[in-house]
């Protein structure tokens, strides 16, 4: 984190100082010394409340990192003063804070890639455009253009067999709502093709992701699928249900999953699906 | 564009009983971010009105526009010098700005903290074996903060009443009263200056007096415009703010009890009551014609900006009415914008901190005493009077 000095404008206030003393340093006669700030790790939080704490707003945050933007429920406990001492000390501490800060932003990242895999591989198509927002952008192999129309192709595919498995996610925050994520994926896919063949495709690759957060909620504004394996295997000429045998209940899309059975009562009856797919993926 | 508003005569700024002048002012946020008062100073002459924070942000820093130099305390005595660094603009105004800045930086400020300190526990101490009840203003309040202030310029207790006597009849007095104790503030600092100049000691006076300025020594009226205007600013502000500040712990027993039992939250909690309860109004003179948001502001026009106003605008501050004494990010305008920024505010700052800390921890829960009203008014320097607490 970078904070901006506006030099000409400050006139001595000397509240960043107040709030951050080893982040804002002043002369003699009390004025912030010249030169933009780098501050270190830990002093982020301090150093923002001081950039906020000028009259004059002669400081400036360079892109603030998402880990120290306090979110407002949060900031609630730390100045209400009626509230449970130990919550306050706790909210009151800054490393811990921010940390808390980013660690929910990181999970909720993470909890939108996975309410993606349940929509694509379980049809689910509240899931599926949960981890969208409305004009976000997808170029997706053979398909390109907007969410939404991948979103009704996706959907459209019956008698599909999908698993998609997210694992490596690296999560790098552009600023406190923007973030690059990239993460790897394995996905199965067995369906019949255009010519009405059962094909099936091992395909890995990685999601390129620019992900915002608008009213604390993060969602795919911009989705590139890089692909790095592909492996057309043999499809099983014997139905599934002879193959796994005892091993029941088979997965099955939405809403005749059993997960949807677990999640019964959760599950919004609107179409956002935003609250259920955070719920069954928590 | 005209709206019927003063701070000196609209409703609650003349001096009322248990009055409450900052939340009434607080309803011009109802209307638009620029008005015109017909009569807004003391003798009677209309502003331009800015309400908003980041308005008056931007009028105080632009001093270009808008000069300070008006001659507030001249004028009294029909004369026109500026009271310095306030009534200069820049550049020159720097000059002296510069000269005075180290001499109440934050890191001097904590060099004066110890004196401080023990002059309110001793005031405190005397009150407290004394009874259970005091008039904050003249047993606390005045006597602390002038004390401190006084033996800032290097001057001693003696002439405390006299001094506050003065300043009073000239901030708060009427047309009679005002122009004899601007002569008589004149002619102390004239008198004060001439002998630091022949004896010198370790005083505000004396660095006064030697202090050069592109390379030469001040003039005359330089010494007496930097003299007045430290001994106007520091006689009335602080002891008006501790005074609004325990009253309002006083009414609220919550608050009064937290800061008591928590009080590491003082220092916070005194940025919100700087807020909620400033004290002082700006005004700035045009000098060319502007179009301020549709107001056709004209060369010589007065511009109001009163600090009580811009530390109630809802679009600087979330529930500016509510008082909450751990407000975060509490930018208020207390002390004014742009390089006029109050020169003391430091001093100002501690004072109020270290006064509310002693007196939290030596008296115990308070009250304002029954059968008693502090009187509250507006004006140039918003008050409070006969503000007598109780801890029977």
């Amino acid at each position: 984190m970078r904070v901006v000095v506006h030099k000409a404008r400050c006139q001595g206030h000397a509240r960043c100082w107040a709030r951050a003393p080893r982040v804002f340093k002043l002369d003699d006669a009390g004025y912030i010394l010249p030169g933009d700030i780098d501050v270190a790790d830990g002093e982020q939080l301090l150093a923002s409340q001081g950039v906020r704490a000028c009259p004059e707003q002669a400081l400036e945050v360079d892109e603030p990192p998402a880990n120290s933007i306090v979110e407002r429920d949060t900031r609630k406990v730390q100045t209400g003063i009626e509230k449970d001492k130990t919550i306050i000390q706790f909210a009151t501490d800054p490393v811990d804070h921010a940390k808390i800060t980013e660690l929910r932003d990181r999970e909720a990242i993470r909890n939108c890639l996975y309410r993606y895999c349940r929509g694509i591989d379980r049809a689910d198509e509240a899931a599926l455009r949960s981890a969208y927002w409305p004009e976000a952008y997808d170029r997706h192999g053979p398909y390109c253009g907007p969410a939404e129309d991948f979103i009704q192709f996706a959907l459209g595919l019956p008698g599909h067999r999908n698993i998609h498995q997210i694992t490596n996610s690296l999560i790098d925050f552009i600023s406190s709502a923007e973030a690059a994520v990239e993460s790897y994926f394995t996905a199965l896919q067995r369906g019949p093709d255009t010519d009405q063949e059962i094909r099936q495709t091992l395909l890995c690759g990685r999601y390129c992701d620019l992900f915002q957060k608008r009213q604390d909620e993060w969602r795919i504004a911009e989705r590139t699928v890089v692909y790095d394996w592909i492996e057309e295997q043999i499809p099983p000429a014997i139905l599934e249900a002879d193959r796994f045998g005892r091993r029941q209940p088979i997965g099955a899309p939405h809403p005749d999953d059993p997960i949807y059975q677990l999640l019964k009562g959760h599950i919004p009856t609107d179409q956002d699906g935003v609250e259920g797919p955070q719920l069954g993926a928590a | 564009m005209v709206r019927d508003f003063s701070l000196f005569t609209s409703p609650g700024m003349l001096p009322t009983a248990n009055g409450d002048p900052h939340a009434a002012v607080a309803c011009v946020h109802a209307g638009p971010p620029i008005f015109y008062s017909t009569s807004n100073t003391r003798d009677g002459r209309g502003t331009w009105v800015i309400t908003r924070a980041s308005d008056q942000r931007r009028v105080l820093q632009d001093t270009e526009t808008f000069s300070s130099h008006r001659s507030i305390f001249a004028s009294v005595l029909g004369e026109s010098w500026p009271m310095i660094p306030l009534e200069l603009d820049p550049p020159f105004h720097g000059v002296f700005r510069s000269l005075l800045n180290p001499l109440l930086s934050p890191k001097r400020v904590m060099a004066l903290e110890p004196a401080v300190r023990e002059r309110a526990i001793k005031l405190i101490d005397r009150i407290a074996a004394s009874g259970t009840s005091c008039d904050i203003m003249k047993d606390f309040a005045v006597p602390f903060a002038v004390n401190i202030f006084l033996r800032f310029i290097g001057l001693s207790d003696d002439g405390l009443e006299t001094f506050v006597g003065w300043a009073r009849d000239l901030l708060h007095g009427d047309k009679e009263q005002r122009p004899p104790a601007a002569r008589a503030i004149v002619a102390f600092i004239d008198e004060l200056a001439t002998e630091r100049r022949k004896e010198p000691v370790d005083d505000f006076m004396t660095f006064i007096v030697k202090a050069k300025v592109e390379g030469r020594l001040l003039s005359d009226e330089e010494v007496r415009g930097i003299g007045v205007l430290v001994f106007v600013a520091g006689l009335d502000t602080v002891s008006a703010a501790i005074c609004f500040d325990l009253a309002h712990l006083a009414r609220n027993p919550k608050d009064q009890e937290l800061l008591r039992s928590e009080p590491d939250r003082i220092a916070v909690a005194a940025e919100e009551l700087l807020r909620a309860y400033s004290t002082i109004q700006m005004i700035r003179v045009a000098t060319k014609d502007v179009d301020f948001k549709g107001a056709p502001i004209r060369k010589g026009d007065y511009v109001s900006c009163a600090t009580m106003i811009a530390n109630r605008d809802p679009a600087e501050f979330e529930c500016p009415n509510e008082i909450d004494l751990a407000r975060e990010d509490n930018r208020h305008a207390a002390f004014g914008y742009g390089p006029h920024r109050c020169l003391g505010s430091h001093l100002a700052r501690r004072e109020i901190v270290i006064g509310l800390e002693e007196w939290l921890a030596r008296i115990p829960a308070f009250r304002i005493k029954t059968g008693t009203e502090p009187i509250t008014f507006g004006g140039h320097v918003f008050g409070i009077e006969n503000l007598i607490l109780d801890w029977s």
